[in-house]
């Protein structure tokens, strides 16, 4: 039996030219684990915390920071089943961006498609947008990228961000440490000061995850390599 | 179609080499040695008479790990390896780890085998992955899939059966290996008229591929009256 769409859009205007639905997914982003964003002078690095409920869960099998191509990272804050939509397709839009011009994607481009992607669940019939908020970190051009991409499809390039729970003492936290000429290494340490600034608990190298992006490429920090860099926080 | 203008085929003769497909009318072969595998191709691509190119690269990366040895038409071939590469590259990223060779040759036999009227594709895949080392698969026209310790492929293949035969052995070391791609594809080369210009190899391993160029006055000599 075939799924049989209405065809008519869930997402409709409230009087005041408010689309709620887009207000709501929000909501959702706003009350998932937080997750941060900061670009430096050479390189990009998202983090995120990543508690599991229960010891019994496996850690380390499933993870938040996720590869998009050799040069772009992705993390979010929000649905992890939406999240999980998203990465797939913006993989795909990658490998046949990759087909038709043999050129890696860009990151601005990656970043234009899964937004339009994310766009359509807002005008198409029995549909809902997504409820996440995607950090895009990539590094083309000799430079490094940083942007944001919401439920409504909308797209932001930031210097440094926060989203997710507590995410305004994040920026704040942010707006007061950042600045132009920082360094990867120094942009790890302060993402995950950020971090710990809504952290409950203990914050070990097995409930947060690391990425980061240079001029060599993106990847995925091992944990062993978060806790040196705990180490250093006190 | 015929041409537009009157009945005067002058300028749109139908098996001119100027309007016959490119086709990489070739000689390619891979060997396993012990550590990996050695591809190696000539590097004529024809059309009709005419060499279109006397020293292209037949010798295809889809992955640093895997590669494959196009013969049959060019533009097939090229269209077959990028989509196998989109293909590939996806399942990996998805993975998290490199994809197996195994796995490539299963997407080229898909393509090769479902568009199989439409294709003229002769396909070596060759490559090394930590589940079974060194590997060769070959895809030939029809689409089968089939794994074997040294393959030989293209039209000049047919005059080298007997020289592989007689001549491979498996677990050889590199410099060995490479001497029996180089001799191989001499042999070859200069047996047909499809094939030649240099020998271009390619050395798969754990630790990634290796490029070399066999110039034409590096060739190896075989009895010539």
């Amino acid at each position: 039996m075939s799924t049989e769409r209405y065809s008519f859009s869930l997402t409709t205007f409230s009087p005041s030219g408010k689309l709620v639905q887009i207000e709501y997914a929000l909501a959702a982003v706003a009350a998932g684990a937080p997750s941060v964003g900061i670009k430096a002078s050479n390189g990009v690095v998202i983090a995120t915390e990543n508690k599991h409920k229960s010891i019994l869960y496996d850690e380390h099998s499933v993870h938040k920071v996720e590869m998009i191509t050799n040069h772009i990272g992705m993390i979010y804050s929000g649905m992890g089943p939406d999240y999980r939509l998203l990465v797939k397709q913006a993989r795909k839009m990658a490998q046949q961006y990759y087909l038709v011009y043999h050129e890696p994607i860009p990151t601005v481009q990656l970043v234009q498609r899964v937004a339009a992607v994310m766009q359509e669940y807002t005008q198409s019939g029995g549909v809902r947008p997504f409820g996440v908020s995607l950090l895009i970190c990539g590094w083309d051009s000799d430079r490094p990228y940083l942007f944001q991409c919401d439920p409504s499809g909308a797209y932001f390039a930031w210097k440094a961000t926060a989203m997710g729970k507590n995410y305004i003492n994040g920026k704040t936290f942010l707006e007061k440490r950042y600045s132009e000429d920082l360094e990867l290494d120094d942009a790890v340490h302060t993402a995950i000061l950020t971090l710990k600034e809504s952290f409950e608990g203990q914050m070990t190298a097995d409930n947060i995850e690391v990425g980061i992006c240079d001029a060599s490429g993106f990847r995925r920090l091992e944990p062993s390599h978060v806790k040196d860099y705990l180490a250093n926080i006190p | 179609m015929p041409p537009i203008f009157s009945g005067h085929p002058t300028m749109l003769e139908e098996n001119d080499w100027r309007n016959a497909a490119h086709s990489t009318g070739t000689s390619i072969m891979a060997a396993e040695f012990a550590g990996g595998v050695i591809i190696g191709a000539d590097s004529r691509t024809t059309t009709g008479a005419y060499i279109a190119n006397r020293v292209s690269d037949k010798l295809t990366r889809i992955t640093d790990h895997i590669y494959c040895c196009r013969s049959g038409s060019a533009a097939d071939t090229q269209a077959i390896a990028d989509i196998v590469s989109y293909h590939l590259n996806f399942h990996g990223m998805e993975l998290g780890e490199e994809p197996l060779v195994e796995v490539g040759a299963a997407i080229f036999r898909e393509l090769c085998y479902n568009y199989r009227d439409s294709l003229m594709a002769g396909i070596l895949v060759a490559g090394w992955d930590k589940k079974k080392g060194g590997q060769i698969y070959s895809v030939p026209i029809g689409g089968m899939c089939v794994r074997q310790p040294v393959s030989i492929g293209g039209s000049g293949s047919s005059y080298v059966y007997g020289y592989v035969d007689a001549n491979f052995k498996p677990n050889m070391s590199k410099d060995e290996c490479i001497q029996f791609v180089t001799n191989t594809l001499a042999l070859a080369m200069s047996r047909d008229g499809s094939s030649g210009g240099v020998i271009r190899l390619g050395i798969i391993t754990e630790k990634g591929v290796e490029r070399r160029v066999i110039l034409g006055d590096q060739l190896p000599k075989f009895y010539e009256d």
